[in-house]
């Protein structure tokens, strides 16, 4: 009893690997991580976006079922987009 | 930096959404609405006339009722596709101020707003005319495959002005000139074959009247998504 304290959810091995790797990943930023590797994760988060926004887009405006047609037509139309 | 750009891109589509979907009920939104009316009036015509037309709906299929549902689902389509126009601004705009030292402001994101107003809407419309429902039109397909095809050769173009050094900036003109040289599908018959010619000379009047609703509630809408994407891009997101 006395040697863990009751708070401590030791068995979680979860959290402990969270805390060792947010450790990790703060400490390689601030001091061992080169710029290129900073640039990269930059660029795939960029890409990241503008793919998100083109599957949103492929969504709403193009995907083929009627569900989708009857929800979006008027925005649709508007846009231009190819629809009927 | 990806949920950054994540929430300031929903904070823009809801702004410019909204001012799209003001913009849409005043002016657009009623011409769709007078065409359907014929759209209904002539199933026999449009059944017989569709032969290769492989999308066909479904009318058993879920639709908003007519009124505050319908209006509601539109306002909803607007806000998420102007979430996707700004992720893919807000992409554009950091890669362009990483590669070409562009600057990202408000009066920068104007030009982005125009250049996405030229991909997205002017060059695809130049050959596809908008539509409103009870037109005729090629098949789904080769309309979608053309639409594809002028916003990427136009996305193409503007980057090629944007990225690429000095006298290579000529490469815009093959991306320009591509889209035109396939050629945009067009119907065997087009106009209207609705059988009341009375009818006929109202559909073309809502059709080019809704041409130039279309055009105008895409430019303010593009031209406020720019900005406020320079804007929100500028102030809220680092990296």
């Amino acid at each position: 009893m006395g040697l863990i304290p009751a708070n401590t959810n030791f068995y979680r091995a979860g959290e402990h690997v969270e805390e060792y790797m947010t450790m990790t990943t703060v400490t390689s930023k601030a001091n061992t991580t080169a710029p290129s590797q900073v640039l990269a994760s930059t660029n795939v988060q960029i890409a990241a976006a503008a793919i998100l926004g083109m599957v949103v887009l492929m969504g709403v405006g193009f995907a083929p079922m009627d569900v989708a047609h009857n929800a979006a037509h008027d925005t649709r139309h508007s846009f231009a987009f190819p629809c009927h | 930096m990806f949920r950054s750009m994540v929430l300031a891109a929903l904070a823009i589509a809801l702004v410019a959404g909204l001012v799209l979907s003001a913009v849409q009920a005043l002016h657009v939104s009623p011409i769709i609405y007078a065409a359907e009316v014929f759209e209904i009036a002539q199933p026999e015509v449009t059944a017989a006339f569709h032969d290769g037309h492989s999308h066909t709906h479904n009318d058993d299929a879920w639709a908003p009722t007519d009124g505050f549902e319908r209006v509601g689902f539109t306002i909803l389509s607007n806000v998420l596709s102007a979430f996707g126009f700004a992720m893919v601004l807000l992409a554009c705009m950091f890669v362009a101020r990483d590669k070409a030292e562009l600057t990202i402001s408000w009066l920068n994101g104007i030009f982005w707003g125009l250049a996405g107003y030229l991909t997205f809407f002017v060059v695809p419309a130049l050959g596809l005319s908008p539509e409103i429902p009870s037109m005729e039109a090629a098949a789904i397909e080769g309309r979608q495959s053309w639409w594809f095809l002028a916003v990427m050769a136009t996305g193409l173009a503007i980057a090629s002005l944007i990225f690429l050094p000095g006298i290579t900036k000529g490469v815009a003109l093959v991306f320009i000139a591509a889209p035109w040289i396939v050629g945009a599908p067009h119907p065997e018959t087009t106009g209207f074959l609705h059988p009341d010619t009375q009818a006929v000379a109202t559909l073309e009047g809502l059709q080019s009247q809704f041409i130039y609703a279309t055009a105008l509630a895409n430019g303010l809408f593009w031209i406020v998504l720019g900005s406020l994407t320079g804007y929100v891009a500028k102030r809220f997101i680092k990296a």
